[in-house]
């Protein structure tokens, strides 16, 4: 299955990347496709999907907070520090006036 | 004898008798991360004051016999653990400046085993790479004949080339798709991606979830057996960490009646001529030793490298979807919300990393998700399968870790001659068996070659064990002053 150019942009767009035609081109995602494409061939009819190599059981827990109390650990990292002092994150305008 | 050539065994010797103080050792390390740390590259983050005063804890503790499993021991931690209060960047620029407030569970396990922390080691930009070439900072330098400047592998290149090159005693690393093993083979190391759930994988960058395996790095099987028993065991905080009590085996594995297994579809793969010699010799080894060989088959086992490049992108793109540039990390301020994140995730973000993120999504979308992501997790099933079958015949199954030695850093390939140097790799990070590449002798132009021993799920204490015959035989001597001189 071959992505178009629009396609590739759109994937791009969607995963939040700015990114130029002649990037995309130079990238060399055709190559990649065309190749991961070899496995169309293979016969998997009635073969159950592999999400995860875990047969074990997942432990289950109490649905208990256990950690808490630490704001400022969580904002220890933020690139704008504007907001930290009063316990926010300082992010862009997200609505119009 | 050089401080620098001790084993970790030697070295936990030399320690407990007293003939050595941690202080000593650690900084016969740092002396030599000065010498060498900037031409190999190996560390991104290196920390001399806390070693130094972990070190002298250590002193503390073995006068006064409270001394733990490794106490003293030099360590390299590979730069996509989080460290508390110690920068973690997995090699990108998009986490250039991030000092994580918790630290993971496996840099947490090893601390408490008593290692001391040299600094965090060089990598593929979140392991996505083969060559440690798409590290922000540069790729590390392989020790193996430093004047041809060869890869020392990837991922976890800053690690190898760290305890090849004597810069840290063990190393951590992470597999994903061969990530500990390819590197390690390529430096003579031993390497292991332990069975999945075996460690705790909290606390580490996340890159393919259902594949991320964290493992160790050492100079001899013995290291790292001793590693992986610091490293292993349940933790509550990963839902996919296992319920398992690794012990280590105390008496060598008695190959009579033993079954290996070798994997007839990989005959006919080109590999260099030193590694087809190399591998049969071993076989021919172990056989003496009254192991039988049995041809298994795996029949898509050759398919694993598409379907792995399909999972593990697709992954991927949802792991990294995190890096918005809001909470942390870098954040480049566009005309509105959506640009800012178009704009930092573009800079942030290396160039193997974006397409990895791009071909991920694709696999994803609506109209491709059945036809690429579920047929390759029904392939990655029958893989599974297959190998499972194959334990049934079999005690061991043996393949080479790589097609040859390390190549130089600046071989030009495509990203889908990148992708193939993992064929003998991915298949066991599908299925989620243990495999150890551990050194199998060196090429007729000197580099190392390593063969990989794959066990059944949880059988990694064995596997090690089957190892250590392969080690013996081949008998690298892989002491960093023999590597790359004093």
């Amino acid at each position: 299955m071959a992505y178009t150019k629009e396609q590739l942009q759109k994937f791009a767009k969607l995963i939040r990347i700015e990114i130029s035609d002649e990037k995309l081109v130079e990238m060399r995602i055709d190559s990649i496709v065309d190749w991961i494409d070899k496995l169309q061939k293979i016969d998997t009819t009635g073969v159950e999907p592999m999400l995860t190599p875990v047969e074990h059981a997942l432990p289950l827990r109490m649905d208990n907070v256990t950690d808490g109390d630490i704001r400022d650990a969580v904002l220890a990292n933020t690139p704008d520090d504007s907001g930290k002092s009063r316990g926010y994150f300082a992010v862009p305008k997200v609505m119009d006036e | 004898m050089n401080l620098i050539d001790l084993t970790l065994t030697e070295a936990l010797e030399q320690l407990r008798t007293k003939k050595i103080s941690a202080t000593e050792l650690t900084r016969a390390y740092l002396d030599r991360t000065k010498k060498f740390g900037a031409e190999l590259n190996c560390y991104i983050t290196i920390t001399p004051e806390r070693a130094l005063a972990d070190a002298a804890e250590s002193d503390k503790r073995y006068a006064n016999d409270t001394a733990r499993m490794l106490e003293g021991i030099p360590l390299g931690m590979k730069d996509l653990f989080a460290t508390r209060g110690i920068r973690t960047t997995a090699a990108s620029k998009i986490l250039e400046n991030f000092v994580p407030e918790y630290e993971s569970t496996i840099s947490q396990k090893l601390a408490d085993a008593g290692t001391i922390l040299l600094g965090k080691t060089n990598l593929d930009e979140f392991a996505m790479g083969t060559f440690s070439k798409t590290s922000f900072f540069g790729a590390p330098v392989n020790p193996y004949q430093r004047n041809h400047k060869l890869t020392a592998g990837g991922s976890s290149g800053g690690s190898t080339s760290a305890v090849a090159g004597g810069l840290a005693l063990i190393a951590t690393g992470t597999d994903t798709g061969g990530s500990i093993r390819f590197p390690a083979a390529i430096t003579g190391l031993v390497g292991m991606k332990p069975t999945y759930g075996l460690c705790s994988r909290w606390g580490c960058t996340a890159f393919a979830s259902s594949l991320d395996t964290m493992g160790q790095i050492a100079r001899t099987v013995d290291d790292a057996t001793l590693m992986l028993s610091a490293m292993a065991g349940h933790d509550p905080k990963d839902s996919t960490s296992a319920n398992f009590d690794f012990k280590i085996a105390t008496t060598p594995l008695n190959l009579k009646g033993l079954k290996i297994g070798i994997i007839k579809e990989l005959s006919d793969v080109k590999i260099s001529d030193d590694m087809k010699n190399l591998f049969a010799a071993r076989i021919s080894d172990l056989k003496s030793l009254g192991a039988q060989i049995i041809e298994i088959s795996i029949p898509n086992i050759l398919d694993a490298l598409a379907a792995y490049y399909i999972i593990a992108p697709a992954e991927a793109s949802s792991n990294l979807a995190r890096y918005d540039g809001m909470r942390y990390g870098i954040r480049e301020t566009g005309h509105d919300l959506i640009d800012t994140y178009m704009k930092t995730r573009a800079t942030g973000f290396g160039e193997e990393v974006q397409r990895r993120m791009i071909v991920g999504t694709a696999v994803l979308s609506s109209e491709s998700y059945e036809v690429y992501f579920m047929q390759a997790a029904r392939v990655r099933r029958m893989i599974a399968d297959s190998f499972n079958l194959a334990f049934k015949q079999c005690d061991f199954i043996v393949c080479p870790s790589s097609s040859g030695p390390a190549m130089p850093l600046n071989s030009d390939l495509t990203p889908l001659e990148y992708y193939a140097l993992d064929l003998f790799t991915v298949a066991m990070n599908l299925v989620g068996v243990p495999a150890a590449s551990v050194p199998a002798g060196r090429s007729t132009d000197g580099l190392p070659l390593g063969i990989q021993v794959v066990g059944k799920m949880f059988d990694d204490a064995r596997v090690l064990q089957m190892a250590k015959h392969i080690e013996t035989f081949a008998g690298l001597d892989n002491r960093p002053t023999s590597v790359m001189g004093e």
